[in-house]
């Protein structure tokens, strides 16, 4: 049986088949989630933000063109307005201590031998302004290109290379004092 | 390429080669196979590449995926109908045959009823512009 071409999906979701929202979810859901956790540093909030985004790719899904869009791309930049929005909301309440949030589930490779590191690499990207957070989960996690990347963003690709850069030097600096000052 | 500009491209796109930009891929590549410094600077890059990998691969949850999907299509079917912008619901059956049975029905009614509407039209015509300015009259 062959899989659906993401256009084919948007043509099912736009005649109302739940079907083809459901096929387009367990394509892309998760990547989708990643971007709104890393960015929102809360499990509860990215799956809001997650169901939320849903809800707008059912209602806005005859928007989409893929001639100036890739799919991904349209849906990245659905996650991060909406994050956008969230975060103007959440201003009250501080940042680090939102995303100390126990996750509830903590995964089975938490426990391995490098578990210090993806301590030490949370916590690096907690320090990090929510947008450097975004650029290096599109960049480095979803391995997007820069391009693709800046638009969901809706930055120059210059700004975002600069973005990228300062994020990953923060986070490179933060790693290194979190593991001198546990030594 | 000079170490300062090899360590700007580590700390932008990465210790994967194949990120970097075009015109600084092969350079890079040679000054990290002959630097000590470059090398150690690329390694240290590679690690943080790695960690981001395991970081990605540590968080998937496909139960939590369903269960989000099941709560945003509950929602949606709450949601007001959405309403169509295509027009051509009005060409086909049933509403397409009603609109099709009307155009009909004015055309013969035209085509017999105009004929004598225009002659008692041409009748009543003088009659009523006599009446109107009769009426002018009255009124100065």
């Amino acid at each position: 049986m062959t899989e659906d071409s993401d256009e084919a999906l948007m043509r099912g979701i736009a005649a109302g088949e739940e079907r083809a929202l459901r096929a387009l979810a367990a394509r892309h859901l998760e990547r989708m989630r990643r971007l709104a956790r890393k960015t929102l540093g809360s499990e509860a909030e990215a799956d809001d933000v997650a169901q939320e985004a849903l809800i707008r790719v059912w209602t806005h899904a005859a928007s989409w063109r893929p001639e100036r869009a890739r799919l991904s791309t349209w849906l990245y930049t659905i996650v991060w307005r909406l994050c956008v929005d969230r975060l103007r909301t959440m201003r009250t309440v501080p940042m680090d201590h939102a995303m100390q949030a126990e996750d509830p589930k903590p995964s089975a490779l938490e426990t391995l031998t490098r578990a210090g590191d993806l301590d030490r690499l949370a916590a690096a990207m907690r320090a990090l302004q929510p947008r450097q957070r975004a650029a290096l989960t599109l960049f480095y996690y979803e391995e997007m290109n820069g391009p693709d990347a800046a638009q969901v963003l809706g930055l120059s690709l210059r700004a975002f290379w600069s973005l990228l850069h300062r994020a990953r030097q923060s986070v490179q600096q933060h790693m290194t004092s979190l593991s001198t000052g546990q030594s | 390429m000079t170490l300062a500009q090899f360590i700007h491209c580590l700390d932008t796109y990465g210790a994967d080669f194949r990120r970097w930009p075009d015109q600084d891929r092969a350079a890079g590549e040679r000054l990290r196979d002959t630097s000590p410094e470059a090398r150690q600077r690329w390694e240290a890059a590679h690690r943080l590449d790695e960690l981001f990998a395991l970081d990605r691969a540590s968080a998937a949850d496909r139960s939590r995926e369903s269960v989000i999907t099941d709560a945003a299509l509950r929602r949606i079917r709450n949601l007001p109908t959405r309403k169509s912008l295509d027009w051509r619901w009005l060409f086909r059956p049933p509403m397409g045959a009603a609109l099709g049975a009307t155009l009909a029905a004015g055309l013969i009614a035209g085509f017999y009823a105009g004929p004598v509407l225009h002659r008692s039209a041409q009748e009543m015509g003088p009659l009523a512009v006599t009446a109107l300015l009769d009426g002018e009259e009255e009124l100065l």
